[in-house]
């Protein structure tokens, strides 16, 4: 009866260890990505179970646009930009990124994964002596075109876009009518070990656990109190008619906006 | 009462229990490429890739990640000559040919993944890198770095990662100071540099080139 139980024992403690080996490798990417505004490196680090992506933050402060129409309404459109660094913790089953709001309040955002539905086109191309594959999506709003490349095995890619079956080495978003654009484009990879392994687990950072839903929900109503207050301070006989929110980051509509 | 329910529960539960029988047996006989994908130890090999491809022109018909136990699962979706192609981060690769009799058979495959160390040492893939070294001379593209709110040279200097700026405006490169920045590809000021970066603003500018180290050679020429 020992001996069995000292077996069962055994075996508890050996099979959560048989994938240790594999989650051992890193491979770490970076991309230059780029939309109308500005150029920055953002960083992929992944194994073969889940993936960190880091964002670093970007703020520009720009004059207000004010033009009067001349029947005594004026449009103001909005100035300041401010984005801030988010880190992206991909898996099998969920998205969450780790990011400030407004009110420099830590968030760890939560989605679940929702596969994206990537259609593989027969296209090729050669990027850097990889050979490519293209591939489309329609996420959140806008149209994308991919190059991936099944050469370097991973499911994870810049930002959210997981799910190709190989390293997406280019990534831009294509027709786009609001005149903003968004690409990536691949600089480095490499696999020599830079980061730690703590660095791909969340258990390492600390915030407030929320999900997509409520967190969209909340940043509309910090920007609709900051601009409530600028707005009550007027003048006398004027009058707010309309407030436009327009997004232009990346996700331009939430699937749960277009379910009505 | 209770003994009538339960004779009753038993007869439903056999009706049913044909019923979907009789309902899943098509549904049992869908095309299906599967199996498990374990290592040199038959250890078994989660998220790694399986890729499913026509063997005419290598399209892609479907792909899947294997699961904690190895399994994987896919479905193809003409009949002829595939291949699939077995990979992961710490394997070799491994290439299997399948053909697709019909769309009704489940095919099992199952593959043995040899444990490869991960080779892909520093691959650098475009040449518009934000800096790029040639020779002495480090080429920087200033857009790469600025966030905007970057009023002089100087602030976007001080971005960019490897470069320190003192306080009274020295560049050192790993604590190595530079002789000359260049902006542009005009050398103004030489060694009088810190005139430039702390007054030339930062927004219009294109590319910095920072020299390392000055050749003494050319002070041998005179």
């Amino acid at each position: 009866m020992g001996s069995k139980l000292f077996y069962y024992i055994f075996i508890v403690f050996l099979v959560p260890n048989l994938n240790f080996s594999q989650d051992a490798n890193l491979l770490t990417v970076e991309y230059v990505y780029s939309n109308d505004i500005y150029s920055k490196k953002e960083t992929l680090v992944l194994n073969g179970s889940k993936a960190v992506y880091f964002r670093p933050p970007f703020s520009q402060t720009n004059t207000r646009n004010i033009t009067n129409d001349g029947n005594g309404e004026i449009f103001i459109s909005a100035g300041d930009i401010d984005i801030h660094s988010t880190i992206l913790f991909s898996d099998s089953k969920s998205i969450r990124h780790y990011t400030l709001t407004n009110d420099t309040k830590r968030y760890i955002v939560e989605e679940p994964v929702t596969d994206l539905k990537w259609t593989i086109l027969n296209s090729n191309k050669t990027i850097s002596g990889y050979k490519c594959k293209k591939a489309t999506l329609d996420f959140r709003g806008r149209s994308y075109e991919a190059f991936f490349t099944p050469d370097i095995t991973t499911m994870y890619g810049p930002f959210k876009f997981n799910g190709l079956p190989g390293l997406i080495m280019e990534m831009t978003s294509i027709d786009d009518k609001d005149g903003t654009y968004h690409s990536w484009k691949v600089q480095k990879i490499s696999s020599s070990v830079h980061y730690d392994g703590k660095i791909l687990d969340l258990k390492n950072y600390k915030g407030i656990y929320i999900k997509i839903k409520d967190f969209i929900k909340l940043k509309e109503d910090q920007s609709r109190r900051k601009s409530e207050i600028s707005n009550s301070r007027l003048p006398q006989n004027t009058k707010v008619t309309k407030v436009v929110y327009n997004r232009l980051g990346i996700e331009k509509i939430y699937e749960w906006e277009t379910q009505e | 009462m209770t003994k009538l329910n339960s004779h009753i529960f038993t007869v439903l539960q056999k009706k049913t229990y044909i019923g979907l029988f009789l309902f899943l047996f098509p549904l049992l006989a869908i095309s299906q490429i599967k199996g498990t994908v374990a290592d040199s130890l038959s250890a078994p090999v989660s998220f790694a890739t399986v890729i499913l491809k026509t063997a005419q022109d290598s399209s892609i018909v479907a792909y899947a990640q294997t699961s904690r136990t190895g399994t994987y699962a896919l479905l193809p979706k003409k009949t002829g000559k595939h291949f699939l192609t077995f990979s992961s981060l710490s394997h070799a690769r491994k290439i299997v040919d399948v053909e697709v009799i019909d769309l009704n058979t489940v095919i099992e495959i199952n593959v043995q993944l040899r444990e490869q160390q991960l080779e892909l040492d520093e691959i650098i893939i475009n040449s518009d890198l934000p800096i790029r070294v040639k020779q002495d001379t480090i080429i920087i593209d200033a857009k790469a770095f600025m966030q905007g709110n970057e009023e002089v040279v100087e602030d976007l200097l001080k971005k960019i990662p490897g470069l320190t700026v003192e306080s009274d405006g020295t560049i050192k490169i790993n604590n190595q100071e530079v002789e000359k920045v260049m902006i542009e590809g005009d050398d103004f000021f030489e060694k009088g540099y810190k005139i430039l970066t702390k007054n030339m603003p930062a927004k219009p500018l294109n590319t910095i080139e920072i020299l390392k180290h000055y050749s003494n050679n050319k002070l041998l020429s005179t």
